[in-house]
């Protein structure tokens, strides 16, 4: 699957949920949401092998 | 997952209160926190004018957008710091948000006040550019404020800035500062009330609103991001929650509980001698920092 991050296309392989996602790429459930068709996804659900999605980061610095 | 509420399908779940909820009940949730945090702080009466600062991201927009629902009286302030393409993209979404809401927007320009932008004006003065935006913000902001009617100011500030606010200042022992962390900060002389309606709520409560709303914002960091320190502490402070769930919430209810420990954060204020604006020295840091000339001539003369 293709995983949209900052703009980068990260490849994870595998059918998974998205908490194992997010473990994966070392990124914090507090910190993004994440997106799919336009909708919000939480960690339980899950992400087809050829599916997409794209990680939006919320934490804000300024 | 289903909604706790209605057993449709979650679109979240908020892990501090072990909540999954669906669109409707979440915007429904984060409605009722802001409008909580208002009656529960005595922030604003329905019939006072509020000025909301805000920057084109998503919690001053959020915020914005929420109080007019709510059917507060509201006006946009956004202070153009001159930080090339990142403040032209900030600008340029708080002027969509205005046109598209129909609300009344005032931009104040750095480079039209200054002939500069807030990365030169460090430069020249000798101050970081964050402590340099701070100072500059929260000048023009009250200003504005006092001098066109306002009731009060309120800022996009969440849950996530008020902890990692409160955590850096407890490292570094910073009682006064730490005392100011409050949600409502009262009005004294010719500095307006200031109000943080979002306290109640995370930043990722907060984008997701402002995702499910359409709401458009800027999701550009600032360039001087990375080198402010409470983002360190952000990113801490949300590995400790993802293993301990509630502790952000718990940490800032527990520091309003027992904030009487670290005194009112009391100062006494007087009037810069130059600009008439609250100070606690003879002249203010904004008139020490742009008003040079001034200020020699003034001591020249005092």
């Amino acid at each position: 699957m293709q995983v949209k991050v900052n703009g980068e296309i990260k490849e994870v392989r595998g059918k998974k949920r998205v908490g194992e996602i997010l473990e994966e790429l070392g990124l914090n459930r507090e910190e993004v949401l994440v997106i799919k068709n336009g909708e919000l996804l939480t960690e339980s659900d899950w992400v087809e092998e050829n599916g997409e999605i794209e990680v939006m980061r919320v934490v804000s610095g300024g | 997952m289903k909604c706790r509420k209605c057993r449709g399908k979650a679109i979240i779940k908020l892990y501090e209160h072990n909540l999954p909820l669906c669109k409707e009940h979440f915007l429904e949730f984060v409605e009722g926190r802001v409008q909580k945090a208002i009656t529960d702080f005595r922030m604003v009466k329905r019939k006072e004018r509020v000025l909301v600062v805000v920057s084109g991201g998503k919690d001053s927009l959020t915020l914005a957008f929420i109080l007019k629902k709510l059917g507060y009286r509201i006006s946009l302030l956004h202070i153009d710091l001159g930080i090339d393409e990142y403040s032209e993209i900030s600008r340029k979404f708080c002027e969509e948000f205005a046109n598209l809401y129909e609300l009344p927007l005032q931009v104040i320009s750095i480079k039209k006040e200054w002939g500069k932008g807030i990365k030169e004006l460090a430069r020249e003065t000798y101050k970081s550019p964050c402590s340099l935006c701070g100072l500059v913000k929260r000048y023009y902001f009250n200003k504005f404020a006092y001098e066109n009617g306002f009731s009060c100011v309120a800022t996009g500030h969440n849950l996530d800035d008020m902890v990692s606010a409160l955590m850096a200042n407890l490292l570094g022992w910073r009682i006064s500062y730490i005392a100011k962390q409050t949600p409502v900060l009262p009005e004294e002389g010719k500095l307006k009330r200031r109000i943080k309606p979002l306290v109640y709520l995370t930043e990722r409560e907060i984008g997701a609103y402002a995702f499910l709303q359409g709401i458009p914002f800027s999701r550009q960091d600032c360039p001087y991001a990375h080198t402010a320190s409470f983002l360190k502490i952000k990113h801490l402070l949300n590995q400790l929650e993802v293993s301990s769930p509630g502790t952000k919430y718990s940490f800032y209810l527990g520091f309003l509980k027992n904030k009487q420990l670290f005194g009112e954060g009391k100062v006494t204020l007087r009037e810069c001698a130059l600009c008439g604006f609250p100070t606690v020295t003879e002249i203010c840091s904004f008139c020490k920092t742009f008003r040079k000339e001034e200020v020699r001539n003034y001591a020249g003369e005092s």
